[in-house]
């Protein structure tokens, strides 16, 4: 704990610069605005500004990522509770008291909890993830190439039940499409072209920026245009003046032991392999009302009833940077975009990052604590301003994702190449998405193809050979079987839903 | 034929090409794997699960051409035909000209806006982008074929 501690303080030692905190205010009210902006996620939000922090200082663009990803959670509220559209999967549950307690006059009451909420649920989350991050460190060193191999198959494995049993087939099909892909171009260890067909233009193989922003980026605004029911915010609609933002001192202490719970409960969904913001939010729900003594006012306005979901979606975001920044595995398609983000800035996640990059990853860590009081404030006073911005906003968004997305794509490599790439995957993220087939394995196998194909190389040469001999090592032991125990899992699972029966689908939210 | 199984027979070719490409290549090197194996191992597995997602879906409805171009979805067809046409502009007038013509087509196309409004925000819009990326961020914006 003390260890924690000591690492904590050396992060906030990382922020004194003020471009920093400067990034981190950007982060979270770009991020605040994308939860505002119902059909445009957390994911296409990251995935359209992850070109323009290439080349920059790692800790001052992971900031402001991580100031997204926390701001979207906040401000997915807005929108489900004045309008009963939730702007992220996660914003769903709130909708069910959210929008109750607008309709009764109590809707700033209801923003204000949530708010609240989510800043509790965030800090909570983030000090187990900072009591969680020494152990994981010292961890890192037992890692060779097996290890590595074993925690890729185990990474890919996982990626496979995110899906849930509905989709376990597509989610393969998307992976091994993705795992060719990233075949493509020059051999690394051979020097040879692969399936490059003789065109030069491939022989650097397909990058991932195009690919991230293509299929999360510009596919989703091309869904949204397509979309029957468009919600269109009108003038007068969801005016809340600054006095009805905070609720009463009774209503939060008849919540706080609702948002402690929801903190923890959130906090180990994001953690389990599978289960994301949005389960995390019906889980915490659920439990509460299934506790509480006015049941029955659930879904009539009771207040307990947005801030456990809120509470839960925020922790649960804090959860899932524990096995990415740990294990380099991504829990939803928004971590598989800061993975992509990462790797982008020439930081590998993984065992060795604790131990590698402690800067950037305590300075990350500790940045979240100042984003969160960002976020507190913001989405106390700011609401008004939000709710301006989006009447505003809405029918230019096409037209600004598109430029960002082109400008962002030219920005890495400055090839109209890369443009012409990423308007491809575009259309196959349309695709994808239309027929439900999950783009977040597609997009992690093509960031981690290579280094799955990288490690079992080394396996090879460092067991001259022998692959078994990798079976010899326990770590990698303990990973081929919880490989097995969730493969078999999510198999039975896909068996049981094709056969028509009812099984509880833990699918994860936001991957497509 | 359904979409589901017009995506499996896409997904079938592409682990073809996959075959047909790593087949040349070497898949075995001394003790260790070659070029070949792992883009061969992915082709495989990929054209295995493309006939399995052929097969499981015969009951889907058959895809007809007014499900892809109804009025819901030519307003998505627009814009991403838009997109194209704004990249070849990039490449023949540069991306400043090329965005200021996206901006306004695109949003007068899509009747989201009035031509006047169209217009001031796509030039306001283009001049933030320009500050940001071109003076901030130093990144050289591509000048077209006609005036390079």
């Amino acid at each position: 704990m003390l260890d924690a501690l000591s690492m904590l303080g050396m992060g906030f030692a990382q922020l004194m610069d003020p471009m920093i905190w400067f990034m981190c205010l950007l982060g979270c009210l770009m991020g605040t605005l994308v939860g505002v902006l119902p059909g445009f996620g957390t994911a296409a939000a990251i995935a359209v500004l992850l070109p323009i922090v290439y080349g920059k200082d790692p800790l001052t663009s992971l900031v402001m990522l991580a100031g997204i990803l926390a701001g979207a959670m906040f401000g997915g509220t807005i929108t489900s509770v004045a309008l009963n559209v939730p702007g992220e999967g996660a914003s769903v549950v709130t909708t069910f008291d959210g929008y109750q307690m607008t309709k009764q006059g109590r809707g700033g009451a209801a923003m204000g909890i949530a708010a609240i909420g989510s800043f509790i649920g965030g800090t909570i989350g983030l000090i187990l993830l900072t009591i969680a991050g020494t152990p994981l460190a010292s961890a890192a060193l037992a890692f060779g190439p097996p290890e590595y191999f074993a925690l890729y198959m185990f990474t890919f494995i996982a990626i496979l039940t995110l899906g849930g049993g509905n989709s376990f087939l597509k989610s393969a099909v998307s992976l091994f499409l993705g795992l060719l892909i990233s075949t493509i171009g020059i051999d690394a260890m051979t020097g040879t072209p692969r399936l490059t067909f003789g065109t030069l233009s491939l022989q650097a193989g397909i990058d991932f920026i195009p690919a991230v922003v293509g299929l999360f980026g510009l596919s989703e605004i091309i869904l949204t245009l397509t979309e029957k029911d468009t919600v269109v915010l009108k003038k007068g609609d969801a005016k809340f003046t600054l006095k009805e933002i905070f609720p009463t001192m009774k209503e939060f202490i008849q919540c706080l032991p609702t948002i402690i719970r929801a903190s923890f409960l959130g906090f180990f969904c994001g953690v389990l392999p599978g289960v994301g913001a949005t389960i995390s939010t019906f889980v915490s729900y659920s439990v509460e009302r299934r506790f509480a003594k006015d049941r029955d006012t659930f879904g009539k306005g009771n207040i307990k009833g947005v801030a456990a979901p809120e509470t839960a979606n925020n922790a649960c975001a804090s959860g899932h940077y524990v096995p990415l920044l740990a294990l380099g595995i991504p829990r939803s398609a928004t971590s598989a975009v800061i993975l992509s983000a990462f790797v982008l800035l020439g930081i590998q996640p993984g065992p060795r990052l604790f131990a590698e990059h402690p800067d950037i990853v305590w300075g990350l860590i500790a940045s979240m604590y100042i984003g969160n009081v960002i976020l507190l404030i913001m989405n106390t006073l700011f609401i008004p301003f939000f709710i301006w911005l989006l009447r505003l906003c809405q029918n230019t968004m096409p037209f600004v994702v598109a430029t960002l997305c082109l400008i962002g794509t030219y920005s890495v490599n400055y090839s109209i190449i890369d443009i012409f790439v990423m308007l491809a995957f575009s259309g196959i993220g349309v695709l994808f998405k239309k027929l439900d087939v999950p783009v977040a394995p597609l997009v992690i196998a093509v960031i981690l193809g290579n280094e799955l194909e990288f490690s079992f190389r080394q396996t090879l040469q460092y067991e001259q050979g022998s692959f078994y001999l990798s079976f010899m090592r326990p770590l990698t032991v303990v990973l081929y079987i919880a490989s097995f125990v969730m493969l078999i899992m999510q198999v039975r699972r896909s068996y049981l839903n094709y056969k028509g029966k009812e099984v509880m689908n833990l699918t994860s939210d936001g991957l497509n | 034929m359904s979409m589901q199984r017009m995506f499996a027979v896409m997904t079938a070719i592409i682990s073809f090409l996959g075959i047909y490409g790593s087949s040349s290549l070497q898949m075995i090197r001394g003790k260790n794997i070659g070029a070949g194996f792992m883009p061969m191992v992915f082709s495989v597995i990929l054209l295995i699960l493309s006939v399995i997602f052929f097969l499981k879906d015969k009951d889907q409805p058959r895809l007809k051409l007014r499900m892809l171009f109804d009025r819901y979805t030519i307003p998505g067809w627009i814009y991403y035909i838009l997109n194209f046409l704004m990249t070849f502009l990039i490449y023949l007038i540069g991306m400043i000209p090329a965005m200021a013509v996206f901006g306004v087509t695109s949003q007068y196309i899509l009747k989201r806006q009035s031509l006047l409004w169209a217009t001031i925000f796509t030039v306001l819009w283009v001049a933030a982008l320009y500050i940001v990326f071109v003076v901030l961020l130093q990144i050289p914006f591509e000048r077209g074929l006609l005036f390079d």
